[in-house]
């Protein structure tokens, strides 16, 4: 990002800007960009942190690489899938959680 | 109406009782198909005098040989009960699981979505006991 320049002003200043040393424009450009931008986007960073709402404990799926997992009383119909309990294939141990399937309460 | 499965606190088994949800053991297999899509499959498990659905025990048996590969399952309807159908060898590549762990796996799949009844104030509890706002 460069700096806004007004042309006309610098037009006064100087006239033939072809005359002006390359090396000065180069040196007062990376003088003056870094603290313009760091400002900007302590502006962005601000405006952002107040927009954001950072609820507790959600992170948001993507962090884990993947969108959802769904929960069904059976498989995706006429697919073919691959299973697996636990954290690993042939582990002893299942997951067994106490569900509760809802289909009889309606407003 | 929801039609869907609910992980359940221990100290909710007896209110979810008190409004006619039953609350049981079911054993969870996380499954993918072969385009990708994860899914946890619950199986209700055998009562206390050892009768299971036969449904859920064919369904169970299904995704048990699905750990070893690629099947489908159909539904036998003149005998209700599922039946499996495995895919030729070598037509699926091997699964990519994703690298979660067992609690993160809960989480998107229950906690994140508002499934996990942990307390008589959760949002569906008070509108199945017509405790929310109208």
């Amino acid at each position: 990002m460069t700096k806004p320049r007004i042309v006309g002003a610098d037009s006064d200043q100087n006239p033939d800007p072809a005359a002006e040393p390359a090396s000065e424009t180069v040196e007062t450009q990376t003088a003056s960009m870094p603290q313009a931008e760091i400002e900007q986007l302590d502006d962005e960073e601000k405006e952002f942190r107040a927009l954001r709402r950072d609820l507790p404990g959600v992170k948001g799926t993507s962090a884990a690489g993947i969108v959802t997992i769904s929960v069904g009383k059976k498989p995706a119909k006429n697919e073919f899938f691959s299973g697996r309990t636990r954290n690993s294939d042939r582990s002893s141990q299942s997951w067994i959680l106490r569900l509760a399937w809802s289909n009889s309460f309606s407003r | 109406m929801e039609q869907q499965f609910f992980a359940v606190t221990a100290d909710m088994v007896e209110a979810l009782r008190g409004i006619g949800i039953s609350v049981t053991d079911h054993v969870l297999y996380l499954t993918i198909t072969a385009r990708g899509a994860y899914r946890i499959v619950p199986v209700r498990q055998a009562n206390a005098d050892g009768e299971q659905n036969e449904y859920h025990r064919t369904k169970e048996i299904g995704l048990v040989q699905a750990v070893d590969k690629w099947v489908r399952l159909f539904t036998d309807q003149e005998n209700r009960c599922y039946k499996v159908f495995p895919a030729p060898a070598g037509r699926f590549a091997d699964p990519t699981w994703p690298d979660l762990k067992p609690a993160r796996i809960f989480k998107l799949a229950f906690r994140d979505k508002g499934r996990l009844l942990d307390s008589v104030e959760h949002p569906l509890f008070k509108k199945w006991v017509a405790r929310d706002a109208k």
